[in-house]
């Protein structure tokens, strides 16, 4: 029930912070250098990615080590239509949306009958699959090389394949600035990605707070209840596996137009493994956790010290073990439970503690 | 043939591996994620060992201790904390994961990226056998399963640590009251299943010739699908089902041109797709009745 209901004073304070967080976020690129912008690109669509997973794991209860595998197939099928077809971005995404709503739905299908941990393997099967079949369909894909987003006014495509290895600074390709903007490259890039990270912020965050997202979290919590409820669970489970894999296949079209060039070791276990982290470590049962998780993950390796970068894998195993053990509910949950302290003591005096109409407490083992 | 050979030698490595997954399986009811990398970090502890002059059987045999150590510390510490079997699955798979990634960086940074050498512990000996050369490695290897399979079957159905484990899976609370000491017996089960885990990761880095720190990633992809198409709560499944996808695999990579040496992981996964969708309870496990 995590954040499903909010009383109504906090709800305003929500909205004003939400609004002034789109404002920073407006007013940023002006100010940042083109790298700073493509950074914080980078954070959002590891964010969409880790709000996917969060839809499916933190409020329905189902695992995935493998969505990774679907923000890369969104990645390739946008590269692969807009190089070799000749389609705008905007088909590509369609497309790519499409194609991963459908696998998800796949995948999904099998974890009707099988629960949670096997679930895990199939989807960790898949992650590790992935990166295996881009090899082996190198005609369409490129192999191990991958593919580059190449410029259509035929910019030096040389010096692109020089620069695969610094994909930050690849911003002149593939995706650029309509005119009338008056903006360069890479703000462009970034506020699109913005339009495109609120919408599937509001589109989960209205999802989960439907009738629909009660029926996902009634089967989190107990899917034999839920049936009974009248929730039909085989349908919501598959639906949401489609719809979440769809949600990460727009993060790998957002990768493939930030990065310009897409190959087989940027999709490996290594990302679902990090998009997993992002969403734990905010909070896998709230909307705003995944987004900060992102922020995060994303950050973190811009602060830490290249010499200290090979730790990163141990820092991360950390983390998901500490949250796990002391904070299931990521930084929301603590968030929320320092909120639900602050309010019990502001109350004392008052009703005895208990009685005030706290947030309904998030159903804590659940959260995952 | 020799295609055979190789794949019942590749298949040996995964039932051993499986049989750890199945040992946590039927002992708590949950899948360790990180097996595979303890069984590789006790390998780099066994290869320690086995460089500063101590004889491999040795050398194995106190890794063996050494991650049936970690494998009951480790319960003790996390596993429990989240509530152990009846813990939140989702939680578990987490934590394991992130054991995963502790240990696979860890033994990296410790030991060092280049996969470090060493010996087949049978040897280098083949011996002819239907127009195709085996070596004895391989030999060695299933006679080592078949030692383990008979082991285990015995622990599971002749022992009173065997029954306690049954126990416990079945049902913790009724397991308790019977006096089974829960805690205790969880801890024997998961440093048990690191302990063989060990084992496997020794043969494996034996039969590579080396050991490096992504060595059981396939494999335990593998040992997975092994254990499931086998069945998760049987150790003879496990192995049967190691022997198989270790054949398919090998078969098919070697005959099905579509598939090839870059699909190495597909046959497996079908498999396993197959086998939870038309049998879940594998060749060899028995069916659960869910009750809410």
């Amino acid at each position: 029930m995590s954040g499903a209901v909010s009383a109504a004073p906090g709800n305003r304070w929500r909205w004003a912070l939400f609004a002034l967080v789109v404002v920073v976020a407006l007013v940023l690129p002006q100010s940042l250098a083109p790298e700073a912008v493509n950074r914080l690109s980078e954070v959002m669509w590891v964010a969409v990615a880790a709000l996917g997973l969060a839809l499916l794991t933190g409020f329905n209860g189902q695992i995935s080590l493998g969505h990774g595998a679907f923000l890369g197939l969104g990645a390739y099928i946008t590269m692969i239509l807009t190089v070799d077809y000749n389609q705008s971005f905007v088909v590509a995404g369609l497309v790519a949306l499409l194609a991963a709503f459908l696998l998800g739905v796949a995948v999904g299908l099998p974890a009707l009958r099988i629960t949670g941990v096997y679930q895990a393997l199939v989807t960790l099967g898949l992650a590790t699959l992935f990166p295996q079949l881009v090899i082996r369909l190198g005609d369409i894909t490129g192999g191990s090389v991958g593919r580059q987003l190449l410029p259509r006014e035929g910019y030096g495509d040389t010096a692109l394949l020089e620069e695969v290895g610094r994909r930050r600074f690849l911003s002149q390709a593939g995706f650029r600035a309509p005119a009338w903007t008056g903006l360069a490259d890479d703000q462009w890039r970034y506020y699109v990605f913005l339009v495109l990270a609120i919408v599937v912020f509001l589109l989960v965050r209205n999802l989960t707070r439907s009738r629909v997202g009660r029926g996902l979290v009634a089967i989190r919590d107990n899917e034999t209840a839920a049936e009974v409820a009248g929730v039909s669970v085989d349908r919501y489970k598959v639906v949401t596996f489609g719809l979440s894999a769809a949600i990460a296949a727009l993060g790998g079209w957002m990768f493939a137009v930030l990065n310009n060039q897409v190959s087989p070791t940027s999709f490996t276990i290594a990302l679902s493994i990090t998009l997993l982290v992002a969403a734990v470590l905010g909070g896998a049962a709230s909307i705003v956790g995944p987004v900060l998780g992102a922020m995060v993950v994303v950050l973190l390796r811009e602060v830490v010290p290249a010499e200290s970068q090979r730790y990163s894998q141990v820092i991360f195993g950390i983390v998901l073990i500490v949250v796990m053990l002391v904070a299931p509910g990521g930084i929301v949950g603590i968030y929320r439970k320092v909120e639900a302290w602050a309010r019990r003591r502001r109350s004392t005096g008052g009703p005895a503690p208990g009685t005030t109409p706290d947030q309904p407490k998030p159903t804590q083992p659940q959260e995952a | 043939m020799q295609r055979v050979f190789d794949g019942l030698a590749a298949g040996a490595v995964y039932a051993i591996l499986a049989l750890a997954i199945v040992v946590i399986f039927r002992a708590s009811g949950l899948l360790n994620f990180a097996q595979g990398e303890l069984a590789m970090f006790t390998t780099f502890i066994a290869w320690t060992l086995l460089d500063a002059g101590i004889p491999w059987w040795a050398a194995t045999l106190l890794a063996m201790v050494i991650g049936f150590v970690i494998g009951a510390v480790l319960y003790r510490l996390l596993i429990v904390r989240l509530g152990g079997p009846s813990g939140n699955p989702l939680a578990i798979v987490i934590v394991t994961i992130g054991l995963f990634l502790i240990l696979n960086d860890g033994a990296g940074i410790i030991w060092g990226s280049n996969p470090a050498k060493v010996p087949r512990v049978f040897g280098d000996g083949r011996v002819e056998i239907l127009g195709a050369g085996i070596a004895v490695q391989v030999i060695g290897l299933l006679g080592v399963l078949a030692v383990l399979v008979i082991g285990f079957g015995l622990l599971f159905q002749r022992t009173k640590l065997g029954l306690a484990l049954r126990a416990v899976t079945a049902n913790q609370e009724s397991a308790a009251l019977a006096g089974v000491k829960v805690m205790t017996t969880l801890m024997i089960g998961w440093g048990l299943a690191a302990g063989i885990g060990a084992l496997a990761g020794t043969f494996t880095a034996s039969q590579n010739l080396g050991v490096d720190a992504n060595m059981m990633q396939v494999a335990l992809i593998y040992a997975f699908a092994a254990a499931t198409l086998g069945g998760f709560d049987s150790p003879l499944g496990a192995v049967v089902g190691g022997l198989i996808i270790g054949l398919v695999s090998e078969l098919v990579v070697g005959y099905v041109d579509i598939i090839g040496p870059d699909l190495r992981l597909l046959p497996g996964f079908v498999l396993v797709l197959v086998v939870l969708l038309v049998r879940p309870q594998g060749l060899f496990g028995s069916a659960r009745v869910a009750r809410a």
